[in-house]
Formats: structure tokens, C-alpha cells, sequence
């Protein structure tokens, strides 16, 4: 079967691991130059092939945004996450965890994780946005706190725009959270209250790449990195008997590249 | 009758289909998308879709979505759209204006506002591509209390049981977008249209103009009766 993957050129740059190792499987990656090139922009793309060929073509959403059923879909498959995360903290402690700290671009991830501990009220779920350059610098993803509810990609959720309605480009120093909009599940609980939407800037998610690998010889990846900042930023607040689960979503190993440049090394 | 109704009832009277040409405003600037959109009645449209610049145009092909770029790039906004049709309605008051683009922008000017402005302006009708009939509630009163036609869009795809949904809620008349796709593309063959008119025509008695494109040089087609 004939594999299509349509990404922002940008990306296609910052992620060149994964292009490659995608390419290796079999599948043609398709940079895609409109807009900034960026996930967003990849987005309509790969509708726009839907659309021209939906007889024989099957769309794939990574995430738990865009047209109804994909943010349910892909929330009940992620929702191993949270699972898995319940049975085995069952297991070593005998209790449900008291925080879970994930973080979020589309927030397929932290959906994933945050699903089946809806229920349990006790347990704090906190989504880590992607704040850039700062949450007020104009240069960030973090659609729930600096977005307004809106329109794209078929389905209604917050997102980056301007005054007129247009669409903003996102930014931030890692593709998997550089998205305008977010899971419209996500707007929801973010509005019902059950879960809290805090952000993690650029510097902050890099210095937490660095302290996770040295500190437990875990390279996160640069999106899970968010959620490792903030959760060394909630942790000393929390008395020492809380039990705190920071989804890893990700390996950082496609991340290095960026990482150096950032730091100033040449690889 | 509205301009929509007055124009189809006088192309049917002479026996013709109706050219209905796209333009998108401000495209490359204000100024001269303005003087297009007042040359296209002379030069032969009966009906004229004002494209609504929006930043993510996910159901355009490369040549309008390159259109809606520049159209931003050179301050397009609502306002500012609505405002061209005024100016346009000034010297034109017969041929009808169809505004066409996305909800997003629509929804953040604010539905009832927005129908109120653009019928003062003289729009007749809206086309808001992604907003499916089943969420339609937002514009369908303020639409119709402002006398806007909305325009439902149609597809080789949709099936026979979705098609009389799409049409309960559609009026003005029905864009049949002819091909499986994006705007721009390709054209339908004669052929595919005389399978597909018969089965769109038993569903409806509103007109059903088709999306052609128009590559080097114009080519029209009388519709099949």
C-alpha cells in the first residue's frame, strides 16, 4: 500500500531523522512549502489529497484535532497511554497517581494519557503548551492560553488568529507542538475546568532536555521536554508523598540536531 | 425577487446558462481587484463570486490559494470586502455578488453582523465552504433575515440521501463542484456531467451552474437541459 506523508518543508528540515527513517519504511514524504511550512500547512495538504482522492485513499491524523470522528479516534487509540499508566502505578503504589503532566500541540499524547483518568477527580491533569518564545512574545503555540475559539480544519477548538479570523502561524523550537490549534477535547476540559493548561517556553523545554538526559539518561524528546519543565517546576511545590507521572511521549534522539544548534555545537 | 432568482429567471427566459466568474478581492491589491470586479458585468458575467481571502484555503488548488496570499498580503479583511461591494453595487445594481470563502473569519466578524453588512452592501448570497449543513444553524436566520441566499455546495461524491439533506438547507442555487477535488484542478468531461446533472436535477428545482476551469482560454459550455 502506497504511503503519502505530507509535512511542512520546515519540518522536513527539523526532523530530518524521522524523514529519513520514514523514507526507509517505505513512504513518500511530500515537504510542503505553503504557508510556513509547518504542521498546519501539511494539514491542509494532505486534506486536499484526500479530498481529490477519496475513493481509494484512507486519511491518517496523527493528532485528536481535525474533522470529526479523528479527534475521537485517535484519543481511544492513544488512550493505551493512560491505561497503561493507571494499571502500572496500580501495581507499584497501590493508588492512583495525584498529577499527570503531558504536553500538548495537537495533544494526541496527553489525550491519550488524560482519557481514562477523566473520572478519577483526584488525579490533577495538566496539558504544557508550547510557549515559544514566551506566552505574551507573539511567538508561541500555546492556542488555549493565548487563542480564541474558532473554525479550522473541521472542527471548532481555540486557536492562534488575528482579529479578522485569520489563522497565525505558531512557533515554537519543536515541530510536533508548532500547531495554531489544539484537540477540540482539549478546549473542552480546558473550559469545564478538568484540566489545567499551563505553558513551557523554548528555554525552558531545552534546559529540561538537557537536565532529563543527564539526570535519568533519558533523552525526551524536545515536545515531552515541555512537560519535564514544568514538572520540575510544579514538583517542589508538591509535598514528597505525590505521586507525579510526566508522559515521555517521545525519544529525543531526532531532537539532537536542533538541540546543538540551539546550544552552539556542531555536530 | 432577489438579484440571484431576478438573473436565472432572465437567463432562462433567453434560453442561456450563466457565465459566473470567480474573482478573488484584492487580489493583487484593492484597487485593481475592484476594477476587475467592475469590468467582469460588461464582459460578459451574469453572476460573480467575490472570493474572501482566508489563510488557510484547505479546499483550493495552488493557483487561489496563491490568489488568497497576495490578497492578504495587501490588507484584505471583511470590511474591507464588504466595502468593495459597495462601491461595486454603486454602478451595477442587477448583477447578483456571491461572497465565497471560509467559516473562521465569518464566525469571528460574527454571523448576524456579518449578513447584516454584507446585504447592505449588496451581497446576495454566501458560499462558506467548510461550514456543512449540519452546523449551518449559526447562518441559516441571520441569513435569511438579511434576504442572503446560502449557497450549498454539491459533489460527484455526495451521496443520494445526503444530497436532499445538503438541499433542504440550500437556496439561490446549487454549486455542483463537478469533479472530485480542489478548486482549479480539473475539469468534468461531458460525459461525467451527463451522468451526474440528471441525478442532481431530480433532487432540486433551484439552478445548477457547474464548476469549470478555465485553463489558456475560456471554455464554456451550455449545461444540458
Amino acid at each position: 500500500m502506497k504511503c503519502v506523508i505530507y509535512m511542512g518543508a520546515t519540518d522536513v528540515e527539523r526532523q530530518k531523522p524521522n524523514v529519513f527513517r520514514m523514507r526507509l519504511l517505505g513512504a513518500e514524504v511530500v515537504p510542503v512549502t505553503a504557508g510556513a511550512g509547518t504542521l498546519k500547512d501539511a494539514m491542509n495538504e494532505a486534506m486536499r489529497d484526500w479530498v481529490a482522492n477519496v475513493a481509494d485513499t484512507y486519511m491518517l491524523i496523527g493528532t485528536v484535532a481535525g474533522p470529526h470522528p479523528y479527534p475521537a479516534m485517535v484519543r481511544d487509540f492513544q488512550s493505551v497511554i493512560g491505561e497503561e499508566t493507571k494499571a502500572q502505578m496500580r501495581a507499584a503504589e497501590g493508588r492512583l497517581p495525584d498529577v499527570v503532566v503531558a504536553a500538548i500541540g495537537g495533544g494526541s499524547n496527553a489525550m491519550g494519557i488524560f482519557y481514562p483518568f477523566l473520572d478519577d477527580v483526584s488525579v490533577r491533569l495538566i496539558g504544557v503548551e508550547a510557549a515559544g518564545h514566551g506566552l505574551d512574545s507573539g511567538k508561541t503555540a500555546a492556542s488555549i492560553e493565548r487563542g480564541r475559539p474558532g473554525v479550522l480544519h473541521g472542527n471548532r477548538t481555540y486557536l492562534l488568529q488575528n482579529a479578522d479570523g485569520q489563522i497565525d502561524e505558531a512557533h515554537s523550537i519543536s515541530a510536533g507542538l508548532d500547531y495554531p490549534g489544539v484537540g477540540p477535547e482539549h478546549s473542552w476540559l480546558n473550559d469545564i475546568g478538568r484540566a489545567e493548561y499551563v505553558g513551557a517556553t523554548d528555554t525552558e523545554a531545552l534546559d529540561a532536555f538537557q537536565l532529563c538526559t543527564r539526570l535519568e539518561g533519558i533523552i525526551p524528546a524536545l515536545e515531552s521536554a515541555h512537560a519535564v519543565a514544568y514538572a520540575a517546576k510544579l514538583a517542589p511545590t508538591l509535598s514528597k508523598d505525590t505521586l507525579l507521572v510526566i508522559n515521555l511521549s517521545g525519544r529525543g534522539d531526532k531532537d539532537i540536531f536542533t538541540v546543538a544548534e540551539h546550544l552552539g555545537v556542531t555536530l | 425577487m432577489s438579484r440571484i432568482a431576478a438573473r436565472f429567471k432572465a437567463l432562462a427566459a433567453e434560453g442561456r446558462g450563466a457565465l459566473i466568474p470567480y474573482l478573488e478581492a484584492y487580489d493583487p491589491d484593492r484597487a485593481t481587484s475592484l476594477e476587475l470586479l467592475r469590468a467582469m458585468p460588461a464582459a460578459g458575467a451574469d453572476l460573480i463570486e467575490v472570493g474572501m481571502p482566508f489563510s488557510d484555503p484547505s479546499a483550493d488548488g495552488p493557483v487561489i490559494q496563491a490568489a488568497a496570499l497576495r490578497g492578504l498580503k495587501a490588507g484584505a479583511t471583511l470590511v474591507g470586502v464588504l466595502d468593495m461591494v459597495a462601491e461595486f453595487r454603486k454602478e451595477d445594481d442587477a448583477t447578483p455578488v456571491i461572497l465565497m470563502g471560509y467559516v473562521n473569519p465569518v464566525e469571528s466578524y460574527g454571523y448576524e453582523r456579518f449578513c447584516k453588512d454584507a446585504a447592505a452592501a449588496g451581497v446576495d448570497g454566501l458560499i462558506l465552504v467548510d461550514l456543512p449543513p449540519e452546523e449551518g444553524a449559526v447562518i441559516a436566520a441571520p441569513a435569511q433575515a438579511a434576504g442572503l441566499d446560502i449557497i450549498r455546495l454539491v459533489a460527484p461524491t455526495t451521496p443520494d440521501a445526503r444530497l436532499s439533506y445538503v438541499l433542504a438547507h440550500a437556496s439561490g442555487f446549487v454549486y455542483y463542484v463537478s469533479i472530485v477535488g480542489i478548486t482549479g484542478t480539473r475539469s468534468a468531461s461531458a460525459h461525467d456531467l451527463a451522468g451526474a446533472i440528471p441525478r442532481i436535477r431530480a433532487a432540486t428545482d433551484l439552478p445548477l451552474p457547474l464548476v469549470l476551469v478555465c485553463a489558456r482560454q475560456s471554455r464554456l459550455l451550455r449545461p444540458p437541459a
